[in-house]
């Protein structure tokens, strides 16, 4: 196990290289250079022109930015970005509010996703279940910025139950976007646990469970849930992974100052070393989510090997 | 591919069967399905949209796009008379628009979740069957793919593949060929989540018996993949395929918004969903964003059923 | 031209047309004036992340503008009701013949550093502005003053130029000195109040690393920062101010918000107290005012918009078909349905905020006559093929390009496309490569109230913004004739004369002037804006 840890661990090296390349050269090639419209209808002079393409590397080749960026990563420097910034001081502050933005949703994910999936799942057919069907649907047809719209209006401006906008970030002014940005994932994930849930049940070990004469409530805890959660975990852990860079919308609507908006911005900027600089860590982040998920997998199914 | 009856007779739960019972098989699930109400519901929902798609000017005779359709001083008046759905901010008929849309929506949902669910399905099946160096290599690959933003990739993807214009190829092959690419880029971004699921569902059903006994059988990997992994590991990744659908058909609009996605006059229901959106005008005009809502859920409804009573036919497990 | 910050679209988009929506053409920027307000208290202001340092010279967008025009003062100061040009450390700005100017200081103005503004920091500042190597964004306002080219890079990495100094800068004495320019401008003391020619400190000109001096400037205005953070910029009152727009509120803090709209919503809750954009679909029936019962307004503002011809478009050459085109468009119905009347139907080139506006240069052209449009549009033989309309995905154009493109098909039989190029970045860069047929989006914000602003850097031969390659030697020649007028009367009326001529060239096509809405909160009173869609923040007073 520690030795399979530590392949995982090394095997970030190569993905980060690869993606640090895959990206730079993304924003490189995005139409529109950095200079464009930054002087408006303008072209900007040309004096500025200059100082900002040599402040930024812009007038060199751009295999040799790459690696003159790279250089500066190993040195644990991230590069300005053209704020003026640090891009590093950027995702110190911002990174901390993205993620505990995730964990919040990721724990409603997990409450009210398993739990609609387990009550769906067991009366499968009956209302319950329909009504938890109706509900995804509604999840899934609304973009998320109705639903994070209107939760602002209803829950924050008219009832006064949450802070309007989150901009401070503390864990109270989360809670309602966090909510907003569970809700597409709790559809997704209630749906699995139900379909798995229900798969399991039919199999022959809960049969033989019933027939052992366990309770209800322990062939479906003990057993099937538990035999039905790899679906569900991956999908957690794919969530956990969409919600550091896919949360734009949410931070725009709750005006939270996290690395979704960073991203989008530096990416309309054509901010390269911004850009790269965040992408890296979400895909660090999201390495280290699927180890774990990775790792549960031998948890929940002791027959799973993971070498 | 030896001695199929041997092998069956050995196997023991295996579940989905061989060559000689699949014709039973198929002949099963059709009465099991012929009686389930859900399927009659969700194959009537399909017909009636593909037939909207196919063919619009049957149930909405003008068509939205041509000109003088739209008349700005109908904008944002609510359902009536004449306009069933009301109009939408640029006072066009927002029925209209909706059976219109049908076409883009449901070719771009369709089209791009079958793109992900092969690629997603065949890699994951490879990546957890095969395990080892192939399993890492192709799971740090779907992890990169994960990592970048729709905004970048789709903007890069249909830039460095630009439509060709004044081509000589029809209005139709044009329109395809958009279509097709709008697909490409949401599916190259799409497909690491069904590999990551149908990644996991493979390795939880690889270590069963009857896949052991298989192999030890001398059962050839892809008769193993194809008759048992597959049909035992399927269902998580049809659960999302089906959800995604809908997010494919919302998620268009993000590319036509950007000029990027379909072009003008671009009638899509993510268009018309997107459009009305705000909360000004979900407020003020909530009939813009609900009708092109209700059809989106509605074929999302119609292929979850579908889903879920083709999986109840054909669970093995049921057997 | 200051650079507007691109409304965010997000990625999906519902963007709005907001950042540069508009009024119900209301001249006066004031919202409430009857409460009394009292002195000192805090006010929090909608702000943006400011996209450059924050020194005057490098400064040329509206986030870190409107912390920059707080923190300092110029030589003379826009009222913030007529945009007409006051002095403010000028004492006097004197010429005889619009290229001389003698300009005297006040005494006792002071920069926040404690010591005093004298005519050198001007001379010095601006200097150090137009410098090549120093490579500031504004550098071209600089560029009547004589001696401006030898400022310029001399070398390809631009680490040289062959003077630091513009021969037409004089310090007289430490409250006098002299401007020469190279030419006849007539409208200079106007153009002395833009944020580019306020006063630098002794200690920015000497300052080596001048990085932290743009997170906290020096600056002789009302106010200095004492704050700069990702998330917020404080602006406190400046206790030594001399001038006369002494703020009532002790402390100003700039919330930097991503979105307007999350920016509307704290003010409808009270939890901010100013914002500057009103989302464009909260302009929908008036719902803004509803969810702000006396606590809105609007204002008239020095912004226009128009659709460029694309120069390499040969068909758009034919001016009947111009002017088809642009009688084509019901420019009312437009403002009406989709600004909901927060727009004002252009009926020239010109803003009418500015001085020397006149009403009514592009004349019928830009009155709606659908017939007459046609009967032009096939006399001119029509457009052959497609007919692209440009314009940016993130700022919440789609909105009015559509409505555009669907009159001119159904008003002239045309096959219009909207073509949307994902961001204002792709768009210039097609614009700048001349790549686009067709039309474009273009618009304009004033840099300085005045009719000149609107016509020399946009529609003069090989000026700096004219993106449809617009050339007539007359129109250039009176617009030297009006540079050189001696009285601004005279100069207005031949700058008048000069836009006529636009009004049968056609250009470009107006479309509609821009007003600016804003909202507060119940706490504050005196709320203000100027016609540069900024806040006047001297005015602004806590109940």
């Amino acid at each position: 196990m520690g030795k399979y840890i530590v392949r995982r661990l090394l095997q970030m090296i190569p993905v980060l290289l690869g993606t640090t390349f895959i990206i730079y050269m993304m924003v490189f090639v995005l139409p529109g250079s950095p200079l464009d419209g930054k002087c408006g209808e303008r072209p900007c002079p040309d004096a500025f022109v200059k100082k900002f393409e040599e402040e930024f590397n812009l007038d060199k080749p751009v295999l040799l930015r790459y690696l003159l960026y790279l250089g500066n990563l190993f040195r644990g420097n991230l590069g300005t970005n053209f704020y003026g910034n640090s891009v590093l001081d950027e995702l110190r502050q911002r990174f901390p509010t993205t993620l505990e933005l995730a964990l919040i949703a990721v724990f409603f994910i997990i409450v009210v996703g398993i739990g609609l999936g387990v009550i769906a799942g067991i009366r499968k057919g009956r209302f319950a279940d329909h009504l938890i069907t109706v509900t995804t649907l509604i999840l899934i047809s609304m973009p998320v910025f109705v639903i994070g719209g209107l939760a602002q209006m209803v829950f924050g401006l008219k009832l006064g139950w949450f802070p309007v906008t989150a901009t401070d970030g503390t864990f109270n002014q989360l809670l309602l976007p966090g909510m907003v940005l569970a809700s597409l994932y709790i559809a997704y994930v209630a749906r699995l646990t139900r379909t798995s849930l229900i798969e399991n049940l039919r199999a022959d070990y809960v049969r033989t469970a019933k027939a052992k004469g366990l309770t209800r409530g322990r062939q479906v805890g003990l057993h099937a849930l538990r035999n039905s959660m790899i679906p569900v975990v991956t999908y957690i852990g794919l969530s956990f992974g969409g919600l550091m860079g896919g949360a734009i919308v949410t931070e725009r609507i709750f005006n939270i100052n996290g690395i979704g908006f960073f991203l989008y911005r530096s990416i309309t900027q054509r901010d390269g070393v911004s850009v790269v600089g965040t992408i890296a860590l979400i895909v660090i982040v999201y390495l280290f989510v699927n180890l774990l998920v990775d790792l549960l997998y031998g948890v929940l199914d002791p027959r799973i090997s993971l070498d | 591919m030896t001695d199929i009856a041997t092998e069956e007779s050995l196997v023991p739960t295996d579940p989905a069967g061989g060559d000689d019972r699949e014709a039973s098989l198929w002949g099963d699930a059709w009465d099991v399905l012929r009686r389930n109400p859900l399927f009659w519901i969700s194959a009537v929902l399909m017909v009636l949209f593909v037939v909207m798609a196919a063919v619009p000017q049957l149930f909405a005779p003008n068509d939205p796009s041509a000109p003088g359709a739209c008349d700005l001083n109908n904008a944002r008046l609510g359902p009536s008379a004449q306009a069933w759905f009301g109009y939408d901010l640029q006072g066009c008929d927002v029925y209209a628009l909706t059976i219109w849309g049908a076409r883009s929506s449901i070719l771009v949902g369709l089209f791009t979740t079958l793109v992900t669910v092969i690629i997603g399905v065949s890699l994951g099946v490879i990546a957890g069957y095969a395990g080892k160096w192939v399993d890492t290599l192709l799971s740090r690959v779907a992890d990169v793919f994960f990592a970048i933003p729709l905004l970048l990739g789709g903007i890069i993807f249909m830039y460095t593949f630009p439509t060709p214009t004044n081509s000589g190829l029809s209005e139709t092959a044009l329109y395809f060929l958009i279509v097709f690419k709008v697909t490409l880029a949401m599916a190259i971004l799409g497909w690491p989540g069904l590999f990551r699921l149908m990644r996991s569902s493979v390795m939880q059903v690889k270590p069963q018996e009857y896949i052991q006994a298989s192999r030890a059988l001398g059962g050839s990997p892809l008769r193993i993949i194809r008759r048992h992994i597959i049909p035992n590991a399927f269902a998580p990744v049809l659960v999302v395929a089906t959800i995604d659908l809908g997010g494919y058909i919302a998620t268009e609009a993000t590319l036509s918004f950007l000029g990027i996605g379909l072009q003008d006059p671009a009638i899509s229901w993510g268009i018309a969903i997107s459009s009305a959106s705000q909360l000004g005008y979900i407020v003020a005009a909530p009939h813009m964003l609900l009708f092109p809502s209700v059809f989106l859920s509605l074929t999302v409804l119609a292929f979850i059923m579908m889903g879920e009573s083709l999986r109840d036919a054909l669970d093995p497990k049921l057997r | 031209m200051r650079v507007r910050t691109r409304s965010i679209a997000a990625v999906a988009l519902a963007s709005s047309v907001a950042l540069l929506a508009a009024a119900c053409g209301g001249q006066s920027g004031t919202g409430s004036t009857t409460a009394q307000g009292q002195e000192g208290g805090e006010i929090s202001v909608r702000g943006c992340t400011p996209e450059n340092p924050l020194i005057p010279t490098n400064t040329n967008e509206v986030c870190g503008g409107n912390v920059l025009d707080a923190v300092t003062a110029k030589l003379v100061h826009y009222n913030s009701d007529t945009a007409k040009p006051e002095n403010d450390i000028a004492e006097s700005i004197e010429t005889t013949d619009n290229q001389n100017f003698t300009i005297k200081l006040k005494t006792g103005y002071k920069f926040s550093d404690g010591t005093e503004v004298k005519a050198h920091n001007f001379v010095d500042a601006w200097n150090w502005g137009a410098y090549g190597p120093n490579g500031q964004l504004n550098s071209y306002f600089f560029e009547p003053i004589e001696g401006f080219a030898d400022t310029q890079c001399t070398d390809e990495a631009c680490k040289t130029a062959k003077s630091e100094t513009m021969s037409g800068l004089k310090v007289v004495d430490d409250y006098t000195f002299t401007i020469k320019t190279t030419s006849p401008v007539s409208n200079l003391p106007v153009r002395l109040g833009y944020t580019a020619f306020a006063p630098q400190s002794d200690a920015f000109l000497n300052a080596s690393d001048k990085t932290e001096l743009g997170k906290l400037p020096i600056g002789a205005g009302p106010f200095k920062v004492t704050s700069n953070t990702a998330t917020e910029i404080v602006i406190e009152k400046f206790a030594d101010y001399s001038g006369s727009n002494k703020p009532h509120v002790d402390k100003v803090t700039f919330k930097i918000y991503n979105d307007t709209s999350a920016a509307f919503n704290d003010v409808v809750a009270n939890n901010l107290d100013l914002t500057d954009v009103i989302p464009a679909d909260q302009l929908v029936g008036d719902a803004w005012k509803s969810q702000l019962p006396d606590r809105n307004g609007s204002r008239e503002t020095g912004i226009i918009q128009v659709m460029t011809f694309s120069s390499k478009d040969t068909q758009l050459k034919n001016v009947d078909l111009r002017r088809a085109l642009s009688m084509a468009i019901d420019r009312d119905l437009i403002t009406k349905q989709i600004f909901n009347g927060a727009r004002t139907p252009a009926t020239g080139w010109v803003s009418p905020v500015v001085d020397g506006y006149k009403a009514g240069a592009c004349g019928d052209n830009c009155t709606f006559n659908k017939d007459e449009a046609k009967k032009l549009y096939d006399a001119a033989g029509g457009y052959d093929g497609t007919l692209l309309l440009s314009v940016n995905g993130d700022g919440g154009h789609k909105l009015w390009a559509d409505a555009v493109c669907n009159q001119w098909k159904a008003n002239l039989g045309v096959d219009c496309k909207v073509n949307i190029t994902p961001d204002f970045k792709t768009l210039r860069q097609q614009i700048n490569n001349r790549e686009l047929t067709g039309l474009f989006r273009s618009g304009w914000q004033m840099d300085y109230p005045s009719i000149e602003n609107f016509l020399t850097p946009i529609y003069a031969t090989g000026a700096s913004s004219n993106d449809g390659d617009y050339s007539n030697a007359n129109f250039d020649a009176k617009l030297k004739e009006a540079a050189a007028a001696t009285s601004s009367d005279e100069a207005n009326t031949l700058y008048q004369e000069a836009e006529q001529i636009l009004g049968q060239d056609m250009p470009t096509i107006p479309q509609w002037y821009q007003n600016s809405q804003f909202g507060y909160s119940t706490k504050v009173t005196n709320v203000k804006m100027t016609p540069f869609s900024t806040w006047d923040l001297s005015a602004v007073q806590v109940k």
